[in-house]
């Protein structure tokens, strides 16, 4: 790493502190410490999972903008998101129509994964022209992926006898939930870990990757062998993601742009500074649904970065001079 | 100079951040024999505030329309808030949580800190009474349950056939809201109250809540048309009716349409008491179903 991408990720590092105090000093009541060691446990909880998510989230964003050439790509924009949800929605659904009762807590894990990949694989298969991938083709698919997906959730929602209302708020808005079990943070936590540890160790081949097929095959790199190393990558953290809290958009397209327009695009720093900055963002925003009190319970997350991400990805959209 | 600036960026709110917590003291813990509900449910809310015990609640559902606003809100039908739960120290947690799974935290967490936790089905008529009953009973309070029987002997006199409701009412078609297709089923708490007061509901299939078009509601041809649309304007019932206002329906063209806008019409809870006797007024003030002409058949 060079002295400007040390010195970004010092700086990251230190928002990650002050988002975690200040989510930790974020309270029912305001700015105040926890009362007692129930709370304390309680923020710890909500303050590792948003860092797993925001880390997650952004370093699937760093793995898809390198796997398909396209710097708007990100697990939301692509769809990624709400095909792990509606991967989730439809066991729930299956779990109903055999036990009977609506298991919202804690979801099998597997059917996030296949939604994520299954919408992957979509994307990447139509999102070409000629094949080749093309931006605007991609972009173009994953936004109708993500409202077709978004569409059969609200369709498994309105089979259920509540008509989905428990669960819209977490599957289909994103919220990090109270009663997420620590294993599953830890199972979560673990994969993101060494995703992003596999994604920095190969940097370099990412960073050749970035450039066109001959040119990165000229430096070595096993570009078949990368790429499906990039779309499991990409998949399973945003199926990790979406199993602590659902479908959360555009900090897997912030981060990573921030940080490269602040240390530069070399995959190595980019992948770990990406992955603070999301974790911190979306720890952030976990500080703010705690003291935004509208005296009507806490705001969704989602809600909160999509506001905050939607006007960042539309003026992306414009300075890469693409229509939508 | 960047540097500096960033460097300061991320410790100015750090600073002032930690400067400005507050060390709490926690708040005062309930002393013995003291009921502190939490309310986690619209409706509960409603029946625990009919039973007079509105003072002792110390936290409200994030959807409740009853409560003081100042109650703090401890969560939702999609989760708990366990931290503004905890802060609330309940004594009681009365919930519906309804075929979902029961949040696990909340089950430990009450059986660690000794909170009573009951959950309630609150789907029928009937359920509302042995829900109202049980809530005085949970609560072990004389007052309560004194209100609890009056509430009781009140749902008795409401929810029973009106002299003159069946002649006027008919096979009723009950619609939510503004938006005329959603409808009650069999089964509702809705169909049971017009049943109760002498009608019957049009829609005789399918679930306790159905989604109808306006070619749907034609061919059930009902004799009458509610409307529950809490806090709607009565005198705006037409407009009410949307597309079906146009649809040359029996009950629109003889005026046997009304809107039920009692602010907790669509809560199952003790508000049901007033909510038919509106509905009562309401169907009261139409003119009666004409018989058909001899020599028609009727569907």
């Amino acid at each position: 790493m060079n002295r400007r991408e040390t010195l970004v990720l010092a700086a990251l590092a230190a928002l990650v502190v002050a988002a975690v105090a200040l989510r930790l000093a974020a309270s029912p009541d305001g700015l105040a410490w926890p009362l007692d060691e129930f709370e304390r446990n309680l923020r710890a909880l909500r303050i590792v999972c948003a860092l797993t998510v925001g880390a997650a989230l952004a370093a699937s964003g760093v793995m898809l903008q390198a796997l398909l050439r396209n710097p708007l790509a990100e697990p939301a924009v692509l769809g990624l998101t709400t095909g792990a949800g509606l991967g989730v929605v439809i066991s729930i659904y299956i779990a109903y129509t055999t036990t009977g009762a609506i298991i919202l807590y804690a979801p099998p894990a597997l059917p996030a994964l296949v939604g994520a990949l299954g919408a992957l694989a979509v994307v990447g298969a139509l999102g070409q022209r000629r094949g080749l991938i093309d931006p605007v083709s991609l972009i173009l698919v994953g936004v109708v992926l993500s409202l077709i997906c978004g569409a059969g959730i609200v369709f498994v929602q309105h089979l259920l006898p509540d008509r989905g209302v428990a669960m819209a708020t977490r599957w289909v808005t994103g919220a990090i939930s109270d009663e997420t079990p620590w294993s599953r943070v830890a199972m979560v936590g673990g994969a993101t870990t060494l995703a992003i540890a596999l994604g920095m160790f190969f940097g370099r081949a990412l960073d050749a990757a970035s450039l066109s097929d001959d040119e990165a095959r000229s430096v070595g790199v096993p570009l078949g062998l990368l790429r499906a190393a990039l779309f499991i990558g990409s998949g399973a953290l945003t199926a990790g993601a979406v199993l602590i809290a659902g479908p959360i958009g555009f900090v897997g397209l912030v981060a990573p742009h921030a940080v490269r327009r602040l240390a530069g695009p070399r995959h190595r720093s980019l992948m770990l500074s990406s992955a603070l900055l999301g974790g911190a963002l979306i720890v952030l925003a976990d500080a703010g649904v705690r003291l935004i009190d509208l005296g009507a319970g806490r705001m969704p997350i989602g809600v909160l970065t999509a506001i905050l991400g939607g006007p960042a990805f539309l003026w992306l959209l414009r300075r890469e001079r693409l229509q939508p | 100079m960047r540097r500096i600036l960033l460097a300061a960026l991320v410790a100015l709110p750090t600073f002032l951040m930690l400067a400005g917590c507050k060390d709490q003291a926690p708040s005062p813990a309930a002393q013995p024999g003291e009921t502190r509900i939490v309310a986690l449910s619209p409706a509960i809310a409603l029946i625990v505030r009919d039973l007079g015990l509105e003072g002792r609640i110390v936290g409200r559902h994030a959807f409740d329309l009853a409560l003081d606003k100042s109650i703090p809100v401890v969560g939702d039908q999609s989760g708990v808030d366990y931290e503004s739960l905890a802060r609330a120290q309940p004594t009681h947690i009365l919930l519906d949580w309804g075929s979902r799974e029961l949040p696990p935290r909340l089950a430990t967490l009450a059986a660690e800190r000794s909170w009573a936790l009951r959950d309630y089905t609150m789907l029928s008529l009937a359920d509302i009474r042995e829900t109202t009953l049980a809530i005085a009973e949970d609560l072990d309070d004389d007052n309560a349950r004194a209100r609890a029987a009056a509430l009781a002997q009140s749902m008795d006199d409401a929810w029973s056939a009106q002299p003159g409701f069946r002649e006027r009412c008919g096979r009723c078609l009950i619609l939510f809201g503004a938006d005329s297709t959603g409808a009650a089923g069999p089964g509702s708490f809705h169909a049971q109250l017009i049943e109760s007061l002498g009608g019957a509901s049009a829609v005789a299939e399918g679930a306790p809540f159905v989604t109808l078009d306006a070619e749907d509601v034609r061919r059930l041809d009902p004799d009458s048309i509610l409307i529950f649309a809490p806090g709607a304007d009565p005198a705006r019932a037409a407009d009410l009716l949307g597309p079906l206002a146009h649809a040359q329906l029996r009950a629109v063209e003889a005026g046997r349409f009304a809107v039920i806008a009692h602010t907790h019409g669509l809560t199952p809870s003790t508000a049901m008491i007033d909510v038919a006797r509106e509905t009562s007024a309401a169907v009261l003030a139409w003119p009666p179903i004409a018989p058909p002409p001899s020599g028609t058949l009727t569907p």
